[in-house]
C-alpha cells in the first residue's frame, strides 16, 4: 500500500518536462533563400517559406505557406530579425532546400551555412542550390499544388536519379568546401515562364561560385568522370550522317579509372579511361551499324568531355578531385606546388570507349 | 562465495566492453585528426597493445591473490597502514574519473538531447540510477550491463548504414604514415584515456571462478573488441569527413549520424545519443563500483559507502557544470590521476609482490 501511494506521487513528479514543445506553436520553414541586398551590398536579403500550422478543432489541421523577408548582415542576424514577423518560434529543423543567388554566392557561401552546421537544430541532408539571378523570386513563386521549396526539391532528387545532377547536400557539400584538394558543384535553378528550372550546374572554387556554369548534357558527362552514376542516365549523340537527328544510348553500367603521373620535370598529367555499357534506347533513324555507331559516340563523347574539362580548367574547379589524387600520392611534391597555376596547365588525357549491348527490343 | 554471485565469462565480456565504450569515442576522431592527421587510425592500435600490457601485469597481479578484491592486495603486500593509504589513493582516484565522465555525459546529454532541462535534474537522474544499481553489488550490475549491450546492435546497424549511405573518400586516408612514428605513439595517450574502463578487471578477483588463462583470455577479447570498433568508426570518420571539416566538430561521431537521412526517420544523431546514453551511463556505474570497493568490501559499509561517493560526485558535476573553472581544474587533475590510479599503482603491487615474494596461500 505504501509503495502504491509512493507511486502514484512520484508520477506527478516526473511529468514535468522543460524540453517539450508543442508543434502549434512552431513555425516549420521548408525553404530558405539569401540574395545580395538592392540597397546595401553588405547585406544580405533573406526569405523563408514557412508552415503555418493552425488547428481548426475537431482533428482538422490548416496549412498555411507564408513567405517572409528581411535584411540583415549574417545568417544568424537574418533569423533573428525575422522572428519579428511571426507568431510562434522559428524551426528550421525541417527545411528542406536552401536557395542562393548567384551574386550572393560568387562572394562565397561558407559564411551563411556555418550556423546551419554550428547550431544542433540544423538539417544537414537538406539541399543547396543556386539560382540564377535573385533566389527569392524562385522561393516567391506561387504554385497551388504544393509549397515551392518541396516543388523544387522534387525536381532536384528526381534529376539526381536520372544522372543529372550529383547527389549534395548541405554535409556533402560541407566537406568539399573547406579542401582545397577537391572542389563542389551545386544545381543551378531558374526561373521561367513563373516555373523554377533546372538548367545545369554551377562550378564552384572552394566556396565561391565562379560565374561558369554547365548545361544539364555537360553535367551528366562531368557525372560520368566523376564515377557518379545515378538510377539511369541517358545520352544523346547525333548521327554522323545527318547531325541534326541523335540517337540516345542508356547508360547501364560504368567503369571509371583515373590515374595521375608525375613526369621528370615536376609536370602532372591525369588520364580518365572510362567503359560505358549502353542500350540502345532511340535509334530514329534506324541505323543498324553497331560498330559505326559506338565508334561515332566514343568520339562525341570525348569531344564533349574534353569541352568539359577546358571549362573546368579555365574557372579553376575541380570537382574530379585530381588535387585530391595528387595529394595522397605525391604528397612532397603536393605541398611545394601552386595548385592554382598547375591545374589549369596540366594535361588531363580522356580514354572513352562506349559499348552498345542490348539494342531494345528491336533488332 | 555463494554459486550465484560468481560471474560467468560471458558477463566478464561484456562488463568490460560497456566500462570501456562511452562518452570517448564521440570526440576521439576530432582529437586524433588534430594530432595525426589521416593516420588516426594508428593509435587506436597502439593504444590497444598498451592496453593489453596492461591487462597482462592486472593478471599477473590479481593471479597471486586469488578470490581478493583489489583493496584487501595493497594491505597484503605492503602492510595495514601503506596498504590503506593507497586504497584511499585509489578510492579519491576513481572518484575522479567518474565524475569527470559524468560531466562530460552531462554535459552531451544537455547539448543534444534536453537544452532547456537544468543540470542538476538530469545529474539527478543519472546519478540516481546508478547508486541504486551499484548499492546491490556486481552481480546485478553484470546482468544490467548484460540487458543493456542489446543497444550494440542497432549502433552496429547504424554504422553498416553509413558505410553504404554516406559518401566514402578513401584517398582521405592516405599517404600512409606520414606523421612519423613518434607522434603516433605520443597520440596514443589521447586513445588510451578514450578507452579507460578495463581497470574493472583488477576488482574482479572475488567473483570468478575460473582457471587464470580463461580470464585472460576473455579481458583479452573484450580488449580486442573494443580496438575493432573503435578502429572502424576512427576509419570511417577520417573517410566521411574531409580533414578541415574534422578538426572543427567535437563530436564527429555524432555528426556522422546526422548526415543520414531515411524517409520514416530523421536526426538519428538524436537517436544515436539516446542509445549512446547506456554505455556512457554504464562507465558512470562501473567507476561508482570500484571506487566504492576500494574502501568497503561487502554488505552494509560498501552500500553506506556507495550513496557517500554517489553524492559527492553528484555535487561535483552539478559545481562544475555551473563553473568554468572547476571544470578545467577537473581536466587538469585528470590525467595524473589516470597515470597514477590506472598504471602506476597497480604496476608497483605488482612489483612489490614479486619482489617481496607475497601471495595468497590457500587455506
Amino acid at each position: 500500500m505504501r509503495k502504491c501511494i509512493f507511486l502514484i506521487i512520484s508520477l506527478f513528479l516526473l511529468a514535468g518536462c522543460w524540453d517539450q514543445e508543442n508543434l502549434s506553436d512552431r513555425r516549420l520553414i521548408n525553404g530558405i533563400s539569401f540574395d545580395l541586398s538592392e540597397e546595401d551590398p553588405n547585406l544580405i536579403k533573406g526569405g523563408i517559406r514557412a508552415l503555418n500550422i493552425q488547428s481548426q478543432g475537431g482533428g482538422k489541421i490548416e496549412v498555411k505557406d507564408e513567405l517572409l523577408t528581411t535584411e540583415g548582415p549574417t545568417t544568424d542576424e537574418l533569423g533573428h530579425e525575422i522572428k519579428n514577423y511571426v507568431p510562434g518560434r522559428l524551426d528550421v529543423t525541417k527545411t528542406f532546400i536552401i536557395f542562393i543567388g548567384d551574386e550572393l554566392s560568387k562572394e562565397g557561401i561558407s559564411p551563411l551555412l556555418e550556423s546551419f552546421y554550428r547550431g544542433n537544430l540544423g538539417y544537414l541532408p537538406s539541399k543547396v542550390v543556386v539560382v540564377k539571378g535573385k533566389a527569392l523570386e524562385v522561393l516567391s513563386i506561387n504554385n497551388d499544388e504544393s509549397p515551392i521549396a518541396f516543388r523544387v526539391l522534387n525536381g532536384v532528387r528526381s534529376a539526381e536519379k536520372n544522372t543529372l545532377l550529383p547527389k549534395v547536400t548541405l554535409f556533402t557539400l560541407w566537406n568539399k568546401m573547406g579542401d582545397e584538394r577537391m572542389d563542389p558543384v551545386l544545381p543551378l535553378v531558374e526561373k521561367e515562364d513563373d516555373l523554377p528550372k533546372i538548367t545545369g550546374l554551377a562550378l564552384f572554387d572552394q566556396d565561391k561560385y565562379t560565374g561558369k556554369d554547365l548545361d544539364t548534357k555537360q553535367a551528366t558527362l562531368l557525372m560520368l568522370m566523376q564515377d557518379d552514376l545515378g538510377f539511369t542516365g541517358d545520352i544523346f549523340i547525333p548521327y554522323e550522317k545527318n547531325p541534326q537527328k541523335t540517337y540516345r544510348l542508356s547508360i547501364m553500367g560504368l567503369e571509371r579509372e583515373l590515374n595521375t603521373k608525375v613526369s621528370k620535370d615536376g609536370t602532372f598529367t591525369s588520364t580518365i579511361d572510362l567503359k560505358i555499357k549502353t542500350e540502345i534506347n532511340g535509334n530514329p533513324l534506324r541505323d543498324s551499324d553497331l560498330k559505326g555507331l559506338e565508334a561515332h559516340a566514343d568520339e562525341v563523347i570525348t569531344k564533349r568531355m574534353e569541352e568539359v574539362i577546358t571549362i573546368l580548367q579555365e574557372v579553376h574547379s575541380d570537382p574530379l578531385g585530381i588535387g585530391m589524387e595528387i595529394a595522397s600520392k605525391y604528397p612532397k611534391e603536393w605541398k611545394r606546388l601552386d595548385w592554382e597555376k598547375e591545374y589549369k596547365e596540366m594535361k588531363i588525357k580522356l580514354d572513352v570507349e562506349v559499348d552498345i549491348e542490348k539494342t531494345g527490343g528491336l533488332l | 562465495m555463494i554459486n550465484g554471485r560468481l560471474l560467468s565469462k560471458f558477463q566478464i565480456y561484456l562488463m568490460i566492453i560497456q566500462a570501456q565504450l562511452g562518452i570517448g569515442l564521440l570526440s576521439l576522431p576530432n582529437l586524433l585528426e588534430k594530432e595525426v592527421e589521416q593516420n588516426a587510425w594508428m593509435p587506436v592500435l597502439v593504444a590497444g597493445v598498451l592496453v593489453q600490457l596492461t591487462l597482462i601485469i592486472y593478471w599477473l597481479l590479481i593471479k597471486r591473490f586469488p578470490g581478493t578484491s583489489y583493496h584487501e592486495i595493497p594491505v597484503l603486500i605492503t602492510g595495514p597502514y601503506i596498504g590503506k593509504a593507497i586504497n584511499t589513493i585509489n578510492y579519491i582516484g576513481f572518484l575522479i574519473i567518474g565524475t569527470y565522465s559524468m560531466i562530460l555525459l552531462v554535459n552531451l546529454v544537455n547539448n543534444w538531447l534536453l537544452p532547456f532541462t537544468p543540470v542538476w535534474a538530469i545529474a539527478l537522474l543519472i546519478i540516481a540510477l546508478s547508486m541504486y544499481l551499484v548499492v546491490q553489488d556486481y552481480p546485478v550490475v553484470a546482468r544490467y550491463l548484460v540487458v543493456l549491450s542489446v543497444v550494440l546492435i542497432p549502433v552496429f546497424i547504424l554504422l553498416l548504414l553509413i558505410l553504404f549511405q554516406t559518401p566514402l573518400e578513401v584517398r582521405n586516408l592516405m599517404p600512409v604514415g606520414e606523421s612519423g612514428f613518434l607522434k603516433v605513439i605520443k597520440s596514443s595517450e589521447v586513445d588510451l584515456f578514450a578507452v579507460l574502463g578495463f581497470e574493472l578487471m583488477l576488482f574482479i578477483g572475488p567473483y570468478v571462478h575460473m582457471k587464470h588463462s580463461k580470464l585472460l583470455r576473455t579481458v583479452s577479447l573484450s580488449n580486442a573488441t573494443i580496438t575493432l570498433i573503435y578502429f572502424v568508426v576512427i576509419v570511417l570518420c577520417v573517410m566521411v569527413f574531409s580533414a578541415d571539416v574534422l578538426k572543427q566538430i567535437r563530436e564527429p561521431v555524432l555528426y556522422l549520424m546526422r548526415s543520414l537521412s531515411f524517409r520514416t526517420v530523421d536526426r538519428i544523431d538524436l537517436l544515436f545519443v539516446f542509445m549512446w546514453l547506456s554505455p556512457m551511463t554504464a562507465s558512470v556505474i562501473i567507476y561508482l563500483l570500484i571506487s566504492s570497493k576500494s574502501i568497503a568490501n561487502e554488505g552494509k559499509p560498501f552500500q553506506r559507502t556507495v550513496f557517500i561517493s554517489g553524492g559527492i560526485i553528484y555535487l561535483l558535476v552539478v559545481s562544475a557544470s555551473y563553473d568554468e573553472q572547476a571544470f578545467q581544474l577537473y581536466e587538469q587533475i585528470l590525467k595524473y590521476t589516470i597515470y597514477a590510479v590506472v598504471f602506476f599503482l597497480p604496476f608497483l603491487l605488482t612489483l612489490l609482490s614479486y619482489l617481496l615474494k607475497k601471495k595468497k596461500v590457500n587455506a
